[in-house]
């Protein structure tokens, strides 16, 4: 029974997947029939140099060079976030917890933003350098979260101290654009996160990452799930309660680091989608990690695709349209838990 | 089975423990009694390797509880503590399978004998018809006896109750120590449990250690323990002191102070 549902909920968010990239590279400025959107994928994923007839190869730059990238990079960073989300909640034991919230991803911008003003470490760790950088700010501003915070990581203490957080890194974010003029464009869009001007290359250094995370974070899905028992429950089960928590905060701040050092600071995906995949099937990590990453997957797709065309040919930054989604979803569920 | 010597714990300033000793014999049932404050706690945490004791140590099967991996030691030792009062989102089947946790290996899946287990100790503790029930809808004995499956679910050698009835009413405090005891008698399991109730000490354990301020007051059975002169020292209370007519184990009977106050020198 519990499995049938769990098997219905995969297929169709699966083919919802399918659906979204199909229909969210078909929607642009150009209208590009689905048809032809898979021809030209199909034709480069298998074929060789010459392009299937009747397609030109105006089209084929917007689909392959363009929108198909696109659609794939805001579905990895969607995919992460989501997953970096259902960490943060499984081991904050909190559901109001996801990196936007608890200011990483903040901390992560500042570092990136840091890396991109100064340059420093380039020669050294090349395209890694920004992402690097981005993981020093979020292990940071997740280091003070947890000494702000009460030692019970109460929900209401964890989300004020990440807004002292947040604010405190915005504040840096702010005034580095203020004082390079130069690059004001360039960091302006990591505040709000934004998918224009990213291509293959931005794919190839998240995809990995968001590879490696997936398989890490499902390994450890038991050990989530014992933990939702609380620590000492965890310990008289033998885990080593420390250790496992200690190694999945880096790796959720590792892995919203390398988003956002690509995409800029995109809210509340890590937060809506966990629930939404709660409520579906169940708490159980096993399903709730590849299910979530696919649903935020679903969810940047189609983010990304409203601010492109929403005020065509101007985009908006996609963090808005994160926030107007999130940002009710949050005071909904912060409400919900006071009536309890 | 368990064995301890010279244990002592303090938090800062604080001396919790002093010198402790205790030996726990396989297939016993050991009471550790106290009133609150005397380090019961403290104690059990140092016992089950959840703390190291500033001085002194703990052997488990002959083996110093330090040196298990924390997985072997969870394979040995199971706790079973108050009753949750955490939000768990997860199901009652769900929660119990949790029990085989020190037993699985990463990237495989539970085997047939892991399943049956399972199932014998859902059987055993009446929750198997609660199977698809989300854990935090259950009534307070409802999930205690949920938890007594998880730390069954152990197959443990050694079970530890923390106070395992503290929040119960007399119908499932009753319920939950006959159902372990008869699970001991069947499968040589020891038992080390805290319980406030001196009553039910008395009839579910053969050995009790009675801690005062960290120290070992007193420990034997429970007729040399249950004692009113022991029990005045250690707990400030005169109690009567009765024989169980069926057990035929010592038990209290408190006695208000009513001569005293009638007269109007209460306070």
């Amino acid at each position: 029974m519990k499995e049938l549902r769990l098997l219905w909920w995969s297929g169709g968010l699966f083919l919802c997947f399918l659906f979204s990239i199909s229909a969210t590279v078909t929607w642009g400025s150009a209208h590009i029939e689905m048809g032809m959107v898979w021809k030209i994928i199909f034709s480069h994923l298998w074929g060789g140099t010459t392009l299937p007839a009747g397609i030109d190869s105006a089209t084929d730059a917007i689909v392959w060079q363009l929108r198909f990238p696109r659609v794939i990079l805001a579905a990895v960073v969607g995919a992460t976030l989501a997953i970096a989300g259902v960490i943060f909640q499984g081991l904050l034991k909190n559901s109001l917890a996801d990196p936007y919230v608890l200011g990483v991803s903040s901390g992560a911008a500042t570092g990136a933003v840091l890396s991109m003003l100064t340059g420093w470490g380039s020669i050294l760790l090349g395209k890694w350098t920004v992402p690097i950088f981005a993981f020093g700010g979020a292990c940071l501003a997740l280091f003070l979260v947890l000494r702000i915070v009460d030692r019970h990581l109460r929900a209401e203490s964890l989300i004020l101290s990440g807004v002292v957080i947040q604010a405190f890194f915005g504040a840096i974010l702010t005034f580095a654009i203020s004082i390079s003029e130069q690059e004001m464009q360039r960091i302006q869009f990591w505040l709000m996160g934004s998918f224009v001007l990213r291509d293959w290359e931005h794919v190839w250094i998240l995809l990995p990452i968001l590879v490696i995370g997936l398989v890490v974070a499902w390994g450890f899905s038991r050990e989530l799930n014992v933990l939702v028992l609380g620590d000492r429950s965890a310990s008289h089960l033998g885990m080593n309660v420390a250790r496992v928590r200690l190694f999945l905060l880096l790796l959720a701040s590792f892995v919203t680091a390398v988003a956002v050092s690509v995409s800029g600071t995109i809210g509340f995906v890590g937060l809506v989608i966990p629930h939404i995949i709660r409520m579906l099937t169940g708490a159980d990590h096993r399903s709730l990690i590849p299910l979530s990453a696919l649903a935020g997957a679903i969810l940047m797709m189609w983010s990304d695709c409203l601010a492109r065309v929403i005020f065509d040919p101007r985009e908006l930054p996609v963090g808005v349209i994160t926030a107007f989604i999130g940002a009710p979803f949050f005071a909904m569920i912060l409400k919900k838990r006071q009536k309890r | 089975m368990l064995k301890a010597q010279g244990l002592a714990k303090s938090y800062g300033s604080e001396q919790i423990l002093h010198q402790v000793e205790l030996e726990v014999k396989r297939g016993e049932s050991f009471g550790i009694l106290g009133p609150n404050g005397s380090g019961k706690s403290t104690l059990v945490k140092i016992l089950i390797g959840e703390e190291s004791p500033d001085s002194g140590k703990v052997w488990l099967e002959g083996k110093e509880i330090a040196s298990y991996d924390s997985k072997e030691r969870a394979r040995k030792i199971a706790v079973l503590a108050q009753e949750t009062m955490e939000e768990i989102d997860f199901t009652v089947g769900q929660v119990v399978e949790m029990g085989r946790y020190p037993y699985l290996k990463k990237w495989t899946g539970m085997t047939r004998q892991d399943q049956e287990i399972i199932e014998q100790v859902m059987e055993l503790t009446g929750v198997s018809i609660y199977r698809d029930r989300r854990f935090s809808d259950l009534s307070g004995g409802e999930k205690q006896r949920v938890a007594i499956a998880k730390a069954l679910a152990q197959e443990p050698e050694l079970l530890f109750l923390d106070e395992p009835t503290t929040y119960l009413d007399i119908h499932y405090q009753l319920l939950i120590l006959d159902l372990i005891h008869r699970y001991r008698q069947e499968h040589q399991l020891t038992i080390v449990m805290v319980l406030h109730d001196l009553n039910l000490a008395a009839q579910y354990c053969d050995q009790l250690l009675l801690l005062s301020k960290g120290k070992v007051k007193a420990a034997g059975n429970p007729q040399q323990i249950i004692q009113p002169s022991l029990i005045d020292e250690v707990f400030h209370v005169k109690p009567i002191v009765l024989s169980h007519p069926k057990w035929q184990v010592p038990q209290l009977l408190l006695s208000a102070k009513r001569d005293s106050c009638s007269s109007g020198e209460c306070s």
